[in-house]
């Protein structure tokens, strides 16, 4: 496995049960958790078959962060625009959740496929919450007017409409992200963060890769990426960090190609779960080293 | 170790070509998605007999485990693992090793599988603790007398009969008889006849007389397998001419090597564990049988001792006991004892292992965790396991379902183990049905 | 890389092994202190009549190896080189990667001397028991396989940093 799959595996499948046996009532109440500490519960009862409920509780947010009912900015508008009315939001959302969504089992599209098109969707709630403030602002770079595909980096013409405030994002407990829309693009800035030291020096010798690996052909397309270990200057009139970074700073240079048409999901996913990509990776590779070292000391005491 | 139980943890090591060298770590499947692409990559069992065989591949194992099924971090959760009893201390401290360095877990206990399976059984007694666990997964079979949690390791018996025996015992029967089996398949076949029609039988004689009768009824549904039972554990000779000792006298072996005081409470509390001893009366069988040797000697011994009359003798009580988390004893335990909030405090933290070493991890004391296990059933009845939810589902098709219930709902409780034995619930079990 | 390290370590390796060559005749010698008791005495230096000069042997400020001699036993530590932040942790992880396993190799010590990375000791009974030139060829092929090990794990940390950066970048394309 190289990239985090949007969806939980075990919340579709779980959806996938359920809606091949829709004829029987069945009980069903699954807790579930996910890296960043996201946390869901999926219940059915014999009780009231008719409905499902789906319930998400997300990261403890900082005062840094604006949030709505506890949810990321646009979280309901995502809700309602990726399930359109399939689904309902419940007023109240269960005790000890922060949303919770109730799929009528009578009311499911017609064909098969559609059905189950929408319980994967369902299963991928975290990208749509999670991923609502920065949809939002990606977004606007959708509807400016089209302008040189050139990349204007560092451009100063900066009108006073443009010079919109900052936009703080949530992404694992006590840590966020920011976005800078600029004319033209989005300047995102991760402050990054491991627990462990060792993980923080690995993780400064992958972060400088990203910059490298831009230059490689294969990816021109993609997003510009600078590495720092101090603040980039767009930091800094930007709220202060709850936690210091201890592996430095990378930004992204977000433009309109990245988010035409379908890219606009898949680029919202992809830098929401950036942090969470990178320490996997170095976790792998330590493993990766263990093997190494393994096969190292068997050799030397064949040596022996 | 962790992951033994059960030896299906099929993981696959495989280089596939676009990666080849330095990534090639991360092509890599456990569990059912491994057995589908065997013909691209390689099949690799990194537990074989309950033990850790291939530390690479186990850590691989795991990582698949924590990233892909799991999805959770392993830095927020503290991690709850098993080993088979009789393992060597060095592999704890390998466990740890891979846990702590590469995983950054924030605690970790090491728990003897024996143990969870007895805590799992939740006969209310005061000797809940203190029983003889008969596990038998895949690989291997255990027989592990347990006195107030901790194993009496001079007393553990391994039979080397165990699930993968059962399935190639059947599919040489099959072969005998000539069947029209493709090649590449006859295992999983031999696999899903173990799994569906499999049961046992309190004579084999008498069941062969009754076959002899009126084969028609057995025949009917199996294109003409007689699916005869796990009788391989009753009379081993039938499989192999090396292990000829039947189970029920391995357990009572077991039980009289243990010490003195100690036995008439193990008798009491024969426990079963893992998916081998599933079998439709499997356990009756076993309680039958082991009563009869118990009542035997005891009748021997008296009449030898020539004062038949004047012995006042108190029989001994012989359970075996089975419920209906059997399959997974030992992942239920576990999931019990990690849903504690007390659980934190039995573990092994990181800060300990970085100011030790792995050394520490090399004892898990019990005496820590009994008071959680005694917590169990207040626990059950909240979650509505004893109530009986899961026996209306376990007649269910659903049975898959449910396992997903119960792993989530200790994730739930914040405590957050892994053991990993669930993870191999989640793909062992998508049943046959 | 791997060329011009050997042209450097050459002479490196050569005086470790020659300095082992003569530090290894070593005898059995009973302790003075307590009867019938044999132990190594460098690591206990308790007697200064039993011991010689320890000798440094430097390749740079970050590579040496320290010999300490005695009558019976010999300590060697190694220091290894630590350029940056990942070469330190790298360093760091494989030597208590190999002293968590130093009982597979008899002549590892479990700590370090301080200062040092990783020591080994070697007393009488190991020179008597296996051949004492098998014993200076593992010691410098220890010496010269960590070093090798090191560079080729950053190496192969920083492929695998761009690897990983590349499949992040793909997802944009």
């Amino acid at each position: 496995m190289i990239l985090f799959e949007v969806e939980n595996r075990f919340l579709r499948e779980t959806f996938e049960t359920r809606l091949r046996n829709l004829e029987k009532a069945l009980e069903i109440d699954v807790h579930l958790l996910e890296f960043n500490d996201i946390r869901y519960r999926l219940q059915a009862s014999v009780k009231d078959p008719r409905y499902m409920r789906l319930s998400i509780k997300i990261p403890a947010a900082s005062p840094q962060v604006p949030m709505e009912d506890s949810l990321p900015l646009g979280a309901i508008e995502a809700v309602e625009e990726a399930y359109g009315t399939l689904v309902e939001v419940q007023k109240v959302p269960e005790a000890g959740y922060d949303l919770t969504l109730k799929v009528d089992l009578h009311q499911l599209p017609p064909t098969e496929e559609e059905r189950f098109k929408l319980m994967t969707k369902l299963a991928a709630l975290r990208a749509i919450i999670m991923g609502a403030p920065l949809r939002e602002t990606l977004k606007s770079l959708l509807s400016q007017p089209m302008a040189e595909m050139g990349e204007t980096e560092g451009g100063g013409l900066q009108t006073a409409y443009e010079k919109k405030k900052n936009i703080v994002i949530l992404h694992r407990p006590g840590e966020f992200f920011y976005a800078f829309p600029q004319s033209e693009k989005v300047t995102i800035v991760f402050p990054m963060r491991f627990k462990d030291s060792n993980d923080a020096a690995l993780g400064v010798a992958f972060l400088q890769e990203f910059m490298e690996a831009r230059r490689g052909s294969a990816s021109s397309c993609a997003p510009p990426c600078s590495y720092s270990r101090t603040p980039p200057q767009e930091l800094e009139d930007a709220p202060p960090l709850e936690k210091q970074p201890n592996a430095g700073f990378v930004s992204f240079i977000i433009f309109r190609r990245h988010v035409d048409g379908e890219r606009l999901e898949k680029t919202t996913w992809a830098i929401s779960t950036f942090h969470a990509y990178v320490s996997y990776h170095v976790k792998c590779s330590k493993a990766f080293m263990h093997t190494r070292m393994r096969t190292r000391v068997e050799s030397l005491i064949q040596d022996k | 170790m962790g992951g033994s139980r059960g030896g299906k943890p099929l993981s696959m090591s495989a280089a596939s070509l676009h990666s080849a060298g330095v990534m090639a770590d991360l092509d890599f499947y456990v569990g059912e998605e491994a057995l589908s692409r065997a013909n691209t990559h390689s099949l690799s069992f990194p537990v074989r007999h309950g033990q850790v065989d291939n530390w690479d591949t186990m850590e691989r194992f795991w990582q698949q485990c924590i990233f892909n099924y799991l999805r959770c971090d392993p830095e927020d959760h503290y991690f709850l693992l098993t080993e088979s009893p009789l393992t060597a201390p060095e592999n704890r401290e390998y466990m740890a090793e891979i846990m702590f360095e590469t995983f950054n877990v924030p605690g970790l206990y090491i728990a003897v599988q024996a143990v969870l399976a007895l805590a799992a059984s939740y006969t209310t007694s005061k000797h809940a603790l203190t029983g003889v666990v008969v596990d038998s997964g895949d690989g291997v079979t255990h027989v592990v007398p347990v006195v107030d949690g901790y194993v009496i390791g001079s007393s553990i018996k391994a039979i080397p009969i165990a699930g993968r025996d059962i399935t190639s015992f059947l599919l040489q029967l099959m072969r005998e008889r000539g069947e029209p089996l493709p090649l590449d398949e006859c295992l999983d076949v031999a696999r899903r006849i173990k799994e569906t029609c499999c049961y046992t039988c309190p004579d084999i004689v008498k069941e062969f007389g009754k076959h002899d009768r009126d084969p028609k009824k057995y025949i009917k549904q199996w294109s003409g397998i007689n699916p005869r039972n796990n009788q391989v554990f009753f009379s081993p000779e039938i499989y192999s001419s090396e292990f000829t000792t039947p189970l029920p006298r391995v357990v009572d072996d077991c039980i009289c090597s243990s010490p003195i005081d100690t036995r008439r409470s193990l008798y009491k509390n024969i426990v079963l564990s893992g998916g081998s001893t599933m079998f439709k009366d499997f356990q009756r069988r076993l309680q039958r049988d082991i009563k009869k040797l118990v009542e035997q000697r005891v009748t021997g011994s008296i009449a030898r001792s020539g004062a038949q009359e004047k012995v006042k003798y108190e029989a001994v009580e012989v359970n075996v006991i089975g419920h209906h988390m059997q399959r997974f004893a030992v992942w239920f335990g576990g999931s019990v004892l990690a849903s504690n909030p007390m659980f934190y405090s039995a573990c092994h933290t990181k800060a300990e292992y970085e100011e030790h070493g792995p050394s520490i991890c090399r004892t898990n004391p019990v005496a820590r965790i009994l008071p959680l296990l005694a917590w169990r059933e207040e626990v059950l009845f909240d979650r509505g396991w004893l109530s009986g939810g899961l026996l209306n589902d376990d007649g269910d098709d659903d049975g898959h379902d449910d396992d997903d219930d119960d792993d989530d709902d200790d994730d739930d409780d914040d405590d957050d183990d892994d053991d990993d034995d669930d993870l191999q619930i989640k793909w062992n079990d998508p049943q046959i049905k | 890389m791997a060329s011009s390290t050997s042209s450097t370590m050459r002479p490196y390796l050569s005086s470790i092994r020659e300095t082992l060559n003569t530090a290894l005749c070593l005898q059995n010698f009973p302790c003075q202190e307590v009867e019938r008791h044999n132990k190594p005495e460098i690591e206990f230096q308790t007697s200064p009549e039993l011991l010689l000069d320890p000798i440094i042997i430097c390749r740079n400020e970050s590579e040496r190896v320290l010999i300490e001699r005695s009558i019976n036993s010999v300590r060697i530590s190694v220091k290894v080189k630590q350029a940056d932040e990942l070469e330190n942790i790298l360093a760091k992880k494989f030597l208590r990667f190999l002293s968590l396993r130093a009982e597979t190799f008899e002549v590892l010590r479990r700590k370090a001397v301080d200062g040092y990375d990783i020591s080994f000791l070697i007393t009488n009974f190991h020179c008597e028991q296996m051949n004492k030139n098998k014993i200076i060829d593992f010691i410098v092929q220890f010496v010269e396989d960590i070093d090798k090990e090191i560079n080729e794990l950053k190496l192969s940390i920083n492929t695998r940093g761009r690897l990983v950066a590349a499949e992040f970048m793909k997802q944009f394309v």
